[in-house]
């Protein structure tokens, strides 16, 4: 039976934009239209194929409204004791689009804030490359071993965010699984929605088939983590392997 | 009865259960909830004398799908270098752990099945392709109607369509989810 996550991490294979060039999602006006049976042919299946690319803009669709409304006496109910506090909030939005704006007087400070703005960018620019120069402390990590390896026991591996930079270090076990002609390693915070926070270029592996990835400390938060090893042989992908492993709190560390 | 005295009821009765609907449907923090159910609201008010009865509701609702779906579209970031992969499965918070039972060789063989399947399914013609991963991702076959723009008769055949292709070519396939009797 596939596991939720296995179907989850092979799902992203299938959506990754090299599979699917032109997934860019429809906006709401498009959808709409192809739902009142306005699109031709065509432009109706572009919709529908890049609709079912994204399913959570497929929930927003089809997720149940609320029927019924809460009556007095239920806590979801807005009592007239309340009410005003509520409406005062409203009628603030309300007054906010009816603002006059004189228009050179805000070009002025609109360039202004600009001048301000990529005066401060470039600086932090230059501090962060300059920083980039610097030697920086890397703690070591245990090897990230694929999923299944470690036993049926065992438990991720905590990766402890200590030093400048973290460094992964992601084996490929399997023989058969250094075959292919180039590699993409992602991380996935598997959290609640788990989501792609990184994606690496196309790499060969090293001689010894592991791949090593400096992150910075700030880029990892505590949680749960994997990083997916996806093997690219032509035009076709297949997902080798999958690593978990844990960043625990500072209370934990 | 002014505009205020016919919204007030609605408001009262709803906007809660509003802000519910987008936190249980889309996780959204509470925060983001309240403020799209604001939002909703206020864009009610303002189109309120343009609708009457079951009319109001239906803009009431068609409102709130449009602000979710478009805060959902704007969180997405599709970049060929770091793409942001929504996967919102409200189930998929389990622990990661090492997979109990079958030895290593077993647990590659039933992985590269899996690998197989899921690109036998990418083979698939695109109404079975559809109707499955959409069954994949959970939807009822109401849900899955709805979006493709075809009958529940149609998507069950759909289905069972993909399912005879899939054991077709593959032979044995495990994990997908059966008919419903």
């Amino acid at each position: 039976m596939i596991k939720p996550s296995e179907g989850r991490a092979v799902e992203q294979v299938l959506m990754s934009d090299e599979r699917h060039p032109g997934a860019e999602p429809p906006t709401y006006q498009e959808v709409r239209a192809y739902m009142n049976g306005e699109l031709s042919e065509e432009a109706a299946a572009s919709v529908r194929e890049r609709l079912v690319a994204h399913p959570d803009l497929v929930r927003a669709l089809t997720a149940p409204f609320p029927a019924e409304g809460a009556e007095p006496g239920d806590p979801d109910y807005v009592s007239d004791e309340q009410y005003p506090e509520h409406w005062a909030r409203l009628q603030r939005r309300m007054d906010e689009p009816r603002k006059v704006v004189s228009f050179w007087p805000s070009l002025a400070a609109i360039a202004a804030t600009l001048a301000v703005v990529f005066g401060s960018l470039f600086w932090q620019a230059k501090t962060n490359l300059d920083a980039e120069r610097m030697p920086k402390v890397a703690l070591p990590t245990p090897l990230l071993l694929p999923d299944g390896q470690r036993g049926p026991a065992e438990k991720p591996p905590i990766v402890k965010l200590g030093g400048d930079s973290v460094l992964l270090v992601v084996a490929i076990i399997n023989p058969t699984a250094s075959s292919f002609d180039a590699y993409r390693l992602d991380i996935v915070d598997a959290g609640a929605p788990a989501r792609s926070i990184w994606r690496s270029r196309l790499r060969a592996t090293a001689e010894d088939d592991t791949f090593t990835i400096l992150l910075p400390r700030s880029f990892l938060k505590p949680g749960h983590y994997q990083v997916l090893l996806t093997g690219i042989r032509g035009s076709r992908q297949e997902l080798v392997s999958t690593y978990s492993f844990q960043v625990p709190t500072a209370q934990a560390e | 009865m002014t505009k205020e005295e016919r919204f007030k009821p609605l408001y009262q009765k709803y906007f809660r259960r509003t802000v519910k609907f987008f936190i249980r449907s889309f996780h959204l923090s509470e925060h983001d909830a309240e403020d799209l159910a604001q939002e909703t609201f206020l864009r009610f008010f303002q189109k309120l004398d343009e609708y009457r009865g079951d009319a109001e509701w239906a803009y009431l609702e068609e409102t709130a799908r449009n602000l979710a779906y478009n805060k959902i579209r704007s969180q997405k970031t599709i970049k060929r270098s770091a793409p942001m992969v929504d996967l919102d499965n409200p189930n998929f918070h389990q622990e990661i752990a090492a997979p109990e039972g079958p030895d290593y060789a077993q647990r590659e063989e039933t992985a590269r099945r899996q690998r197989r399947l899921f690109e036998e399914i990418d083979r698939l013609p695109a109404g079975q392709r559809q109707a499955l991963r959409l069954q994949l991702q959970g939807f009822q076959y109401d849900e899955i109607a709805k979006v493709l723009l075809i009958t529940v008769d149609a998507v069950k055949s759909r289905l069972r369509d993909a399912r005879k292709t899939l054991r077709d070519r593959l032979g044995d396939v495990n994990g997908l989810p059966e008919d419903e009797s």
